[in-house]
């Protein structure tokens, strides 16, 4: 211990300590000559006895400082400052290296960053690993909702899942005391919590009566428990009102609760047991048997769905099971494009390290006399191995440095935007995700620097001692292996570039389409209208009342509700009689989007009416009804016809005489995003109360949209508190500026297509450099041989021929075989890409157009510097 | 120097400095070695060179300290001195030497007497 603790206290002495060792030879050599000069030596004897009996001065400091310090990291730390000197000799050639380095890295480390939190922590419950989604399935729909009796029948017969409970999703108007507050929180079986393995904060589950006899019992969220109670233990056996009706608290859920994963979940009440087997509304949730593989599950399940369906074939037909991992389901579609983004973000690294592979092995070649000069000497092979890893080693640590702080940044706007289209947890900065870059470092470093080693270990030493300044060109294995890198290279950048293309031009389509609204300078929200407003009366009033209020304030251009509207995800269809068109099934109807709303909605959505008029004040309930279809409708009912002036009736009308005449057609809109076509949809007013006649009640959801003529979120405030004016209880959803509620649709395409792009960027700036790096090394190197075609009497352009063949094959291989990557990976990319095939001829072929040109243009400029050369300074050259 | 002088059993250079030291009180390098010579009337053949890196270890252990201060003629010279941490070393070295040696003294009378 004592020693090492000297040894380290003289690593910071280092100086000092060889000048006293050196001043306390000096000495110990005076006397040993003055006691000689004594013996009556002469000076020169004196001096050559004392320094024999002495021994090698420079063995004793040697021996000293070997004894002193630490030899082992003293001579990596040699290496690493040879390392930083040569960085330093070469400064353009290091900063690309580390920069490349950095960009790969960097976008890797940022990617997993998220992928580790979505894909691969693990999720808040025990054992979650065994926790399966159980959906049902029909012909179309992979993950859709069951019946209660399906349900309890999948229960009963399963042997293979050790529990399952069944849950949904939904929203609540929680009032009564305070003010109203909207909640997330779920419907469920009373089995919930022992297949998720948590219990509650305090208070208990309900049970399998209460369940079954619909007491009104809740759970309320350890969030809503803090912010509405203050944590009162009280809270207990107290009554709330969850959508006007009073139930009471009988527990509060464990704090971090959200189910499913990452969707926060404020309040839990039993589900309804509906007697039906046709009624879909509820999915599954349970935990598999240990030592049951997810497989063997499945098989039972196929086996249970079809003894149902032999049971029931009138509500079972075509009905399957599908069970989907939990984490599965918590990752979502995202899933598959973390991957890719992954895939591309490593494909930059290793383009990266194709590239300062070949930078270091071009160095290697340069340096092989140098260091087979130092071998003469006696250095080790191990040791200018090892001096080679040390340099690239280096390299790749001051870029994961570098690295770890884009990803910093990297994952956070990554999050910030997946968060808008998906529940995300927030992702922490943690320790664990700095080994990646370190970890990414030092295999880059291993990938950079083990072939030029490799090279090195193989070199004959005399071969390239034997080789004199002249001659001084890469020898075959080394020429080999720096095409090999290349073509690596470059067949990775052009798959690449295919990728980014491809989803470029996706984008772009996407970007072109007609949204067919003017989300600009708009406000979106949603409300859930309680029981009060059941009555259509009321109800009329009460829109009328909000549209009033809201449209009063000023900076207020129009105010307008939609019922059921298709930005929450609602949109009821419809299906329609249409006068002179038959219908196109004996017993059915035309099918439409049926949309209720108010009179100024198209103004206040901002949808152009492009044939006939809007609605206006004579709509009245007394008035003829009308309606307004859109194009797609026009078009698909009426294809050489004018639609305005036709009528068309509710199929399940009970007033068979209840004709609707269509009295304008307005523009398609996407609601869904851009991606989605629309459907055909007609617009009734809600004043001539269109439900009066219909077998139906209305939904309670409505959208209130509202366009200003100030910036939308000024807006958010005083529209939140007009709506207040006219019903204190009533909770609002969603309210944002309506270009936010739409951009998210579009959100995803455009997160893929910026990262893809920008891999793709960073993936052809890389290769340029390292296309051009080489060329030029690779005319350095022949300056001889070139000088001497020169000399013998070939032309400039010969040469520049020359090389230029030599680079571009190089290249074209490459890029035929990225082309083979791309159409092998085409399969994957085509779930994101929208209106064009993986196999896309016109970006394949752009692609391979620019990609010609940036490497032409990379492996002409050195190859008209060889066609310059002066052959007279080519021989003198060393 | 002779082939027949023995090269310095390995680690009795340490015991050697320490006994040297021990015995005659502070002295600087050169002094330490010739004293070694002298006691082991120069049939020793080790480069005086190599006392410095002992001299090193030792004071890494902690057995002798350091100062600096005029020799006779008035050059700065590295005085070293035994600490007492390296007079108990001493002791056990001793100890342990005089155990070794006469284990193996006795080895060898016994092989004698045996035969």
């Amino acid at each position: 211990m004592r020693p090492l603790l000297a040894r380290l206290v003289a690593l910071f002495q280092r100086r000092r300590l060889d000048r006293e060792l050196a001043d306390e030879i000096a000495a110990h050599l005076e006397m040993a000559v003055a006691d000689n000069r004594a013996r009556g030596l002469s000076p020169e004897e004196a001096r050559r006895v004392a320094m024999t009996a002495f021994g090698g001065v420079l063995q004793t400091e040697e021996a000293y400082r070997d004894r002193q310090g630490f030899p082992l990291l003293e001579s990596m730390w040699q290496d690493v400052k040879y390392a930083v000197r040569s960085f330093r000799q070469s400064p353009g050639f290091a900063a690309i290296a580390v920069l490349t380095l950095a960009l790969g890295i960097g976008a890797t480390t940022s990617i997993f960053s998220v992928v580790q939190t979505l894909l691969i922590r693990r999720l808040p419950f025990p054992d979650a690993d065994r926790l399966v989604a159980v959906f049902a399935t029909s012909a179309t729909v992979r993950r859709d909702t069951t019946s209660f009796l399906d349900f309890s029948d999948w229960q009963r017969q399963t042997h293979t899942l050790s529990g399952m409970a069944a849950y949904r999703s939904d929203r609540f108007n929680i009032t009564g005391d305070g003010t109203p507050e909207p909640v997330r929180g779920l419907r469920v079986t009373h089995e919930l919590f022992w297949v998720l393995g948590v219990s509650p904060a305090i208070g208990r589950m309900f049970d399998q009566q209460e369940q079954h006899t619909a007491r009104p019992v809740a759970l309320i969220g350890y969030g809503l428990w803090t912010r509405r109670y203050g944590r009162d233990p009280q809270v207990l056996g107290k009554t709330i009102l969850v959508n006007e009706v009073s139930h009471v608290v009988i527990g509060v859920l464990p704090p971090g609760f959200e189910f499913p994963p990452y969707v926060a979940t404020d309040l839990v009440v039993p589900v309804p047991e509906r007697p039906s087997r046709s009624t879909g509304y509820i999915r599954g949730i349970a935990r598999l048997n240990s030592n049951t593989r997810l497989s063997v599950a499945q098989q039972e399940l196929d086996a249970i769905a079809r003894g149902l369906e032999a049971a029931f074939p009138g509500s079972n037909k075509g009905r399957g099971i599908n069970l989907v991992p939990l984490r599965e389901l918590a990752s979502g579609e995202v899933r598959v494009a973390l991957l890719v983004l992954l895939g591309a973000a490593f494909l930059v690294l290793l383009i990266g390290c194709a590239n300062v592979g070949n930078l270091v092995l071009a160095k290697g070649i340069a340096r092989q006399r140098e260091l087979a000069v130092r071998r003469a000497l006696g250095a080790g092979r191990g040791r200018l191995v090892r001096q080679l890893l040390t340099e690239s080693l280096s390299l790749a640590l001051i870029a994961s440095a570098l690295g770890a702080l884009l990803a910093f940044w990297g994952s956070a706007f990554l999050v910030t935007s997946l968060s808008q289209r998906f529940p995300l947890p927030p992702i922490a900065f943690s320790w664990t995700i700095l080994a990646v870059p370190i970890g990414l470092a030092a295999l880059s470093g291993l990938l950079c620097g083990l072939p030029p080693a490799l090279m090195l270990w193989r070199s004959r030493l005399n071969d390239t001692l034997k080789q004199d300044a002249r001659n001084q060109s890469a020898g075959i294995n080394e020429q080999r292996l720096g095409n090999l890198l290349m073509v690596a290279e470059t067949a990775l950048t052009v798959t690449l570039l295919i990728g980014a293309g491809l989803l470029l031009k996706s984008f772009i389509r996407l970007q072109r389409i007609d949204l067919g609204v003017n989300p600009r300078e708009a406000v979106t929200a949603n409300l859930v209208l309680s029981k009060r407003y059941l009555d259509p009366a009321r109800r009329e009033l009460f829109v009328r009342q909000l549209v009033d209020s809201v449209a009063a304030l000023p900076g207020v251009l129009d105010a307008a509700v939609h019922t059921d509207p298709p930005f929450l995800g609602g949109g009821s269809q419809e299906t329609f009689t249409v006068e002179d068109v038959a219908d196109p099934s004996p017993d059915r109807g035309h099918v439409a989007g049926f949309d209720v709303v108010s009179g100024n909605f198209f103004g206040a959505m901002g949808m152009p009416i492009a044939r006939g008029r809007d609605f206006d004040a004579q709509d009245t309930a007394a008035a003829p009804s009308v309606a307004i279809v859109n194009e797609t409708m026009a078009r698909r009912l009426w294809p050489d016809r004018e639609a305005v002036g036709k009528h068309v009736r509710l199929y399940y009308d009970k007033d068979r005489q209840h004709w609707l005449t269509i009295v304008g057609v307005v523009r398609d809109v996407r609601y869904r995003g851009a991606r989605i076509e629309p459907i055909p949809q007609a617009f009734v007013p809600s004043r001539q109360n269109p439900y009066r006649t219909l077998p139906y009640v209305q939904s309670p959801v409505i959208a209130l949209v509202v366009r200003t003529a100030v910036k939308p979120a000024t807006m958010i405030p005083a529209v939140q508190a007009a709506i207040w004016v006219v019903d204190k209880d009533q909770p609002v959803w969603n309210l944002q500026p309506m270009d936010q509620a739409l951009w998210e649709a579009a959100a995803e395409p455009r997160i893929y297509m910026a990262l893809l792009g920008t891999f793709a960027v960073i993936a052809l700036i890389i290769a340029s450099a390292g296309i051009y790096g080489l060329s030029a090394y690779a005319v350095v190197r022949r300056r001889q041989e070139l000088g001497i075609r020169l000399a013998l009497g070939a032309t400039p352009r010969q040469i520049l021929a020359l090389v230029l063949r030599h680079g571009m094959f190089l290249n074209v291989v490459g890029a035929g075989l990225g082309l083979a990557g791309a159409l092998a990976l085409g399969r994957t990319v085509a779930g994101f890409l929208y209106g064009i095939t993986a196999t896309d001829a016109s970006t394949f072929l752009g692609v391979l157009l620019l990609f010609a040109t940036v490497a032409l243009v990379a492996t002409y400029l050195p190859a008209r510097r060889a066609a310059t050369i002066d052959p007279s300074l080519a021989f003198r050259t060393d | 120097m002779g082939a027949d002088k023995s090269d310095v059993l390995h680690g009795t250079l340490d015991l050697m400095i320490l006994k040297t030291l021990d015995t005659l009180g502070p002295l600087h390098g050169y002094a330490i070695a010739r004293r070694i010579e002298q006691i082991s009337s120069d049939e020793l053949a080790i480069n005086q060179g190599t006392l410095y890196p002992a001299l090193l270890k030792l004071k890494q252990h902690g057995w002798i300290s350091t100062k600096w201060a005029a020799s006779s003629t008035g050059r700065r010279v590295k005085i070293y001195a035994i600490t007492r941490r390296g007079q108990q070393q001493l002791k056990t070295e001793e100890i342990d030497w005089h155990r070794a040696a006469g284990i193996l003294s006795r080895f060898f009378k016994l092989s004698k007497d045996a035969l």
